[in-house]
């Protein structure tokens, strides 16, 4: 066989097909009729492809459509997790990242601490920075989460913790039940309110951008550094080393501060396991673009947590900042999920 | 046949199929909308008009025993990924759908190939190679119903013989020539460039018409 028969016999499977172009078609032709093995080699393989295509799919046994339908019925049957009721990807996926905020620092808000927390409030919220002493409930934060034996040389690498509406997180995991909307102080209500818990020095290491912002300066930045307006809406200061806008955002809770206010003080708390299963199963790569993309479109939920990722989406309406989102994931976090995951 | 019986691209059925197939598609949206907000009955008219194509395709790729366990794994997992709404819309629900079938196919096989690494060759298991798979013996479906089916023995000779390519070919060979989805909805499915679709479906075609030559040569028997 010739090379010439080796290019048309690659192209065989195309011209049965009709895949091919006019002119490439018309060179196959020419082939077949002055070459009797191409020809043969094509004739075999348009009768193979005429016996597959005629041959029928099996029949699916009997009952396994009502099976399948049984199935579905009582799946659908299980109660919704509070991410299946929302009803646009935008809030599943705010939701999800909300979630992994919550699971991996709510441990570390019930842990022991006698060192102050700076809360951070939303910009646009008109608060600047409190600091204040926060109790914490011992058991509670062994119960919820024990932290791997990781060999990781960097302590406490997630060092933002959310701040729940008071007594649901403590009380919640001894027993007490879930605080009711109405219940929870107004303030709670209407200011979300995230942390940076004081748990280390590396508090804001966030090993997938490479940018660190060690704890005492962020602290800094959050207490001083005036604040910034980008495309109209006054967004929080940046930390002063480089850490983009996005991890700022998140690390300052901007964004996933008010969506647990909203949604996750109420529900995640006491359906910490479904959280974990659903952010497991919710690509990180597709939060960020989705909340930056698609958060002018979310109404009333956007007056949670978008108006500086307005900003954001306006400065950079493509991919280049979105597609660092990723990075709102610190070490701690990763582990959080791969237990998950296990 | 000739080479002059070969048609246009213009004159094959693809274009009408795809505009039928557009039309499915908006009443496949309508329905997953619908599921997504807990209908069963919606799900159910999914799962009725596709869980035939499911079948056939787990069947052409892991054969025949587990292809109900898995068609019903299938669907759970697309029930479940669509509550999540991890379906967008960017591609078709049925290419989606088959998509998933796919990957739990190729996962399948995969499952299979460690479980024999650790217990060993069984004389049931098909034998991997680096171009495909040689079926040790061909399963016994003699009490099957396919079997009492017309056309019952080149079903079953065309079953063995796809079932001795490799996944990725037996993949593409399913969804071409077996299902008859267009190049594009194909390469969708699998997730790979068109050019690799068509290279890998060219080999494929190659290998299973050379072993339904030396079938129908009584050079081997299947």
């Amino acid at each position: 066989m010739n090379r010439e028969c080796e290019r048309i016999q690659a192209q065989l499977s195309a011209l049965l097909d009709g895949e091919l172009t006019a002119e490439e078609a018309a060179g196959c032709h020419q082939h077949l009729d002055g070459c009797a093995e191409c020809s043969r080699r094509y004739q075999e393989l348009a009768a193979a492809r005429e016996l597959l295509r005629a041959t029928p799919d099996p029949e699916p046994p009997d009952g396994l459509l009502s099976a399948i339908r049984a199935e579905a019925a009582m799946e659908l049957r299980r109660p919704a997790t509070i991410f299946q009721r929302f009803q646009t990807p935008v809030l599943v996926a705010a939701a999800a990242a909300a979630a992994v905020l919550a699971i991996t620092v709510l441990p570390r808000v019930m842990q022991p601490q006698t060192s102050p927390q700076i809360v951070a409030e939303p910009p646009d919220s008109g608060g600047a920075v409190e600091v204040a002493e926060r109790p914490h409930d011992v058991s509670a934060a062994e119960e919820a989460t024990r932290e791997p034996e990781a060999p990781s040389p960097a302590p406490a690498a997630a060092a933002l913790a959310l701040v729940p509406p008071a007594g649901v997180a403590g009380g919640r995991r001894s027993g007490a039940r879930p605080m009711s909307a109405a219940e929870r102080p107004p303030e709670a209500a209407e200011a979300p309110r995230v942390a940076y818990a004081d748990t280390g020095p590396e508090a804001m290491h966030l090993d997938a951008a490479g940018p660190v912002a060690p704890r005492g300066e962020t602290a800094a930045v959050f207490g001083a550094a005036p604040r910034t307006t980008r495309g109209g809406v006054e967004i929080g200061p940046l930390p002063a080393d480089g850490a983009s806008r996005m991890e700022t955002e998140v690390a300052t809770g901007v964004v996933a501060g008010a969506v647990v206010e909203k949604f996750v003080a109420e529900n995640l708390l006491e359906s910490q396991p479904t959280a974990l299963a659903v952010v497991t199963d919710t690509p990180t790569a597709e939060i960020g673009p989705v909340l930056v993309d698609e958060g002018r479109e979310t109404s009333g939920f956007a007056l949670c947590f978008t108006q500086s990722m307005l900003a954001l989406s306006a400065d950079t309406p493509g991919t280049a900042e979105t597609s660092g989102f990723g990075l709102c994931f610190t070490q701690s976090m990763g582990r959080a999920l791969a237990e998950a995951g296990n | 046949m000739g080479s002059e019986a070969f048609v246009d691209s213009e004159d094959l059925p693809v274009k009408a199929f795809g505009a039928d197939q557009a039309d499915a598609d908006r009443a496949d949206q309508a329905l997953v909308e619908a599921a997504q907000n807990g209908s069963a009955e919606a799900f159910g008219v999914l799962a009725d008009r596709y869980h035939g194509n499911v079948y056939g395709i787990v069947y052409r790729m892991c054969g025949g025993q587990d292809a109900a366990d898995l068609t019903q794994e299938i669907f759970l997992r697309a029930l479940r990924a669509l509550r999540k709404f991890q379906f967008h819309g960017d591609a078709s629900f049925r290419t989606w759908l088959y998509r998933i079938a796919v990957n739990v196919c190729i996962n399948e096989l995969r499952r299979r190939k460690r479980r024999a690494a650790v217990e060993g060759p069984s004389l049931d298991e098909d034998l991997e190679r680096e171009d495909g798979t040689v079926p040790r013996a061909v399963p016994d479906e003699t009490r099957s119903p396919h079997v009492m089916a017309e056309r019952a023995e080149i079903r079953r000779a065309v079953q063995a013989i796809v079932a001795t390519l490799s996944p990725k070919h037996r993949a593409a060979l399913t969804l071409v020539d077996l299902q008859q989805l267009d190049y594009e909805e194909a390469a969708t499915v699998l997730e790979c460039p068109l050019g690799t679709l068509k290279s890998r479906l060219a080999r494929a075609r190659r290998q299973f018409a050379e072993k339904w030559q030396d079938y129908e040569d009584g050079k081997v028997s299947i």
